[in-house]
């Protein structure tokens, strides 16, 4: 009986095409056919040789008490407990995102009051694929914005995105905006160029979107 | 029986061809880079800023809106927050869309419940699709329509549409696996082996085509195995690729379908592959009995029980490693190694988080670390620590907000009074001049039906014209009779000034409608100046009014959400936790049944070598 618990016990160990094989053990080990896992046999415990009684004992008896003191400090997990504890953080995400958005607007008003504010974008003009390394921008003649780009931010402008490249304050009036990039083409060569652009501020917020390809920059404000 | 294989899905939406709103393009920027919670939020903020205005119209946001109200609905899907994505794509299916739109948006609330493993919502929603559906999604589409009729157990109509889509592009694998798995199902037992079969011969080179590949012939190979049909099995099993995630499976059956047909020396082969790679593989463990095993049946028994005493003092190391593990993971170790920042830099974490010092107990996670339930529930504990480091960060900002905003105050407050004095002044000023460029502007006008030269007199002309009257006054106060030469001269000046008055009446006239639009222009000027410093001085107000409020509210509610977090992460994390004891426990487990097996086939390998000695020298 003892053997036969063992012999169990290795089958559920295996991979799910075992639970058939440990029968095919059992059949082998009582009739002699059927479907036999080999390695069963060669650790079958009825096969002592020249153990003594006492230590196989001992050693199931051990195995025994492992395998309980398992099931006792195992605390099994449950889909619901999982779904529980999902729905409660899909929630605080949602309470967070509000946050942000305050918070958001707070800064806006406070850092960047609609009356000064210019932001600049930076995207890719479609179809580019030369290698972007860096930007840089300059707003009156200081620079106010410098940028090197890692591989994941070159793929998100490579597809399409948009970055924000700079959120500051200007008077009402005209600004001279220089941009700089630096990188590589296609085939290796350095790429450097740098474009002036005069920027109109009013009352509103002023945005300028600077699209960048290999041999021109081209700026639009609105 | 493995389950349906979901293709491989698109992350982020893509960008328009010609993006004409930058606020939509930031936040496709942070989504191409798997930043879901600044996408959102950034999203959130331009939609609803979108949603408010009188004439959206207008906005930039306008030729994208149905792109963005789609993209917030992907973004938080992939953030996870299938609730809220729901909501999203539920709203744009109320709203007045078009038929594909529509469609798209009921697709995708279809695939958020399967991926729910919520299948009969699924079908609910999928069966609302009527009419047109965007090319772009048709293959997706119905290769979604089959998963949830195969989690819905309806194998047939599954399998209808999966023999449709064995052509379509991107899914090469995954319909014919699919195919496979619901004719079995079905109980067309065959065909879906025929399917299976052609699964595990296809010729893509992509890394999501060779897996199913791989996995096919496993499956089937495994399925041949049970049957007892080896050598066929074991064909299968030798397509699966040496370096893939399903290879260690496959050489250990490889193996047994020769160890079972007597061929221990073939079943050396593959084993002995397996017997070098990393020790904490089950299937790895159960070759380093299987070899010796081999060894045995060989009749090479001093070399079994050589490598059954190996195998044994690496099943005890391991054994003992397991219990470190168990005990690090305890002591808190590996939820502190999980947010290590360095890790989050790699898209390989989770092997390299293998190399860590002190975080023992992921060697043996790897299989437990692609289990759905333990990934969501990592993915949750990761964006948590997230929204931790975030609201810590934002309260800070809130200090330095309050600590910006006292510095203006206190450097406004003493300044304002006296702007606001001299203010005043200027203002009652500038108001006076208003009223007189009206003044003059209506008497112009007036002038203009009837004409009064008297108006447009100089001031010598006025002076001189008081100095005649003066002088008149002078005579009849006298008394006298005026002598007829004087009267003649005052008459003559008086003649004078009149003519010039009246023959330089239309030139005047002219002059002062040009100085009035000059005057209109400076006037212009002054109102402009006057407009820019009413609003800089509101804007000096509001640069430091009215804000406590509302920090102080935000204050409560980052504070809030940092006790709620800390609390969910701790259930988190001890879920984590318990996840992965129990995993390593079930792993202890099952080595110390090796162990015990090992000692006795280590004994039985002794003994039987010592015997064939004995016999080899009573021989001699």
């Amino acid at each position: 009986m003892e053997d036969e618990t063992l012999e169990t016990k290795w089958g559920a160990g295996q991979m799910k095409m075992v639970d058939k094989h440990a029968k095919g053990e059992l059949m082998e080990a009582k009739g002699g056919r059927g479907f036999v896992h080999p390695i069963s046999l060669i650790l079958h415990p009825s096969k002592t040789y020249g153990m003594s009684r006492a230590l196989v004992d001992f050693i199931i008896v051990m195995s025994v008490l492992l395998l309980l003191s398992f099931l006792a400090e195992a605390q099994e997990i449950s889909k619901e407990q999982i779904k529980g504890l999902d729905e409660q953080v899909q929630e605080i995400k949602s309470d967070v995102l509000g946050i942000a958005a305050e918070l958001s607007q707070l800064e806006e008003k406070l850092l960047y009051p609609s009356n000064t504010q210019v932001a600049v974008f930076v995207a890719l003009a479609a179809g580019e694929t030369f290698r972007l390394d860096s930007v840089e921008v300059q707003l009156g003649g200081k620079p106010v914005a410098h940028h090197l780009y890692t591989f994941k931010e070159l793929e998100a402008l490579q597809k399409g995105g948009v970055q924000r490249l700079y959120t500051g304050n200007i008077r009402t009036g005209e600004h001279d905006l220089q941009v700089s990039y630096a990188g590589k083409s296609q085939g290796g060569a350095d790429l450097r160029r740098t474009e002036n652009f005069k920027v109109h501020k009013d009352i509103g917020p002023r945005i300028v979107e600077i699209s960048l390809a290999a041999h021109t920059i081209t700026f639009k404000d609105r | 029986m493995a389950a349906t294989v979901p293709a491989p899905t698109a992350t982020a939406a893509p960008a328009p061809k010609s993006l004409k709103d930058a606020y939509f393009g930031e936040a496709l920027y942070y989504a191409l880079q798997g930043q879901w919670f600044d996408a959102i939020a950034r999203l959130d903020a331009e939609l609803a800023q979108h949603h408010a205005l009188d004439e959206p119209q207008l906005d930039t946001l306008y030729y994208h809106i149905n792109q963005a109200e789609f993209a917030v609905g992907d973004f938080e899907l992939a953030y996870r927050m299938h609730h809220r994505a729901g909501r999203a794509i539920v709203r744009v299916i109320e709203g007045n869309v078009e038929e594909p739109v529509r469609n798209e948006a009921v697709f995708r609330l279809a695939r958020i419940y399967f991926q729910k493993d919520q299948p009969v919502q699924a079908l609910y929603a999928v069966e609302r699709i009527r009419g047109a559906v965007p090319p772009q999604i048709r293959d997706d589409l119905a290769f979604l329509r089959a998963q949830i009729l195969m989690a819905n157990g309806r194998f047939v109509e599954a399998a209808h549409i999966l023999r449709e889509l064995q052509a379509a592009r991107g899914l090469e694998g995954f319909s014919t696996y699919n195919l496979g798995i619901a004719l079995l199902k079905d109980g067309k037992e065959q065909e879906g082996r025929n399917f299976l079969d052609r699964a595990g011969q296809i010729g893509e080179s992509s890394a999501a085509a060779l897996a199913i590949r791989d996995k096919s012939n496993l499956v089937l190979g495994s399925k041949l195995l049970e049957e007892r049909d080896f050598e066929r099995a074991k064909q299968l099993l030798d397509r699966v690729r040496l370096s893939g995630p399903f290879s260690n499976r496959a050489l250990l059956e490889s193996g047994w379908a020769d160890a079972f047909q007597g061929r221990f020396e073939r079943a050396l082969l593959p084993w002995s592959i397996l017997v070098d790679r990393e020790v904490t593989d089950a299937a790895v463990q159960e070759a380093m009995l299987a070899v010796p095993y081999a060894y045995g049946k060989l009749n090479v028994h001093s070399k079994a029980a050589l490598m059954y005493g190996s195998a044994l003092e690496k099943f005890i190391t391991e054994i003992d490693k397991l219990g470190d593990s168990i005990k690090s993971i305890r002591e808190g170790h590996f939820l502190r190694a999980l947010v290590r920042e360095e890790l989050k830099q790699d898209a390989n974490w989770v092997v390299r988080l293998r190399n860590l010092p002190q975080t023992p107990e992921t060697y043996y996670l790897l299989d437990l670390m692609a289990a759905h339930d333990f990934q969501e529930s990592l993915k949750n504990y990761l964006e948590l620590e997230e929204l931790r480091t975030k609201l810590a960060a934002w309260e800070s900002d809130l200090d330095a907000f309050e600590e910006l905003i006292g510095q203006r105050r206190a450097y406004y407050q003493p300044l304002l009074p006296a702007i606001d004095r001299e203010f005043r002044r200027l203002d009652s000023q500038m108001r006076l001049r208003l009223e007189q460029r009206d003044r003059i502007e209506q008497r112009l006008e007036a002038m203009l039906v009837a004409p009064r030269p008297d108006y447009l007199a100089t001031g010598a002309e006025r002076i001189a014209a008081e100095g005649i009257a003066r002088l008149e006054g002078k005579l009849a106060a006298a008394g006298a009779a005026v002598p007829g030469a004087i009267e003649a001269r005052i008459r003559r000046l008086r003649g004078l000034l009149h003519w010039n008055i009246y023959t330089q009446y239309d030139r005047r006239l002219t002059e002062a409608h040009k100085n009035l639009h000059d005057l209109n222009q400076a006037m212009d000027l002054l109102k402009r100046r006057y407009t820019a410093f009413v609003r800089t001085r509101q804007a000096a107000t509001q640069s430091c009014e009215g804000y406590d409020d509302g920090i102080r509210r935000k204050r409560i509610l980052i504070r809030g959400a940092r006790e709620t977090i800390t609390e969910l992460m701790a259930r988190q994390g001890h879920m984590l936790e318990t996840m992965a004891v129990n995993e390593l426990s079930r792993r202890r487990e099952h080595l110390e049944e090796f162990q015990i097996k090992a000692r006795f086939a280590l004994a039985d390998s002794y003994d039987r070598a010592t015997r064939a000695q004995t016999q080899e020298r009573v021989g001699r």
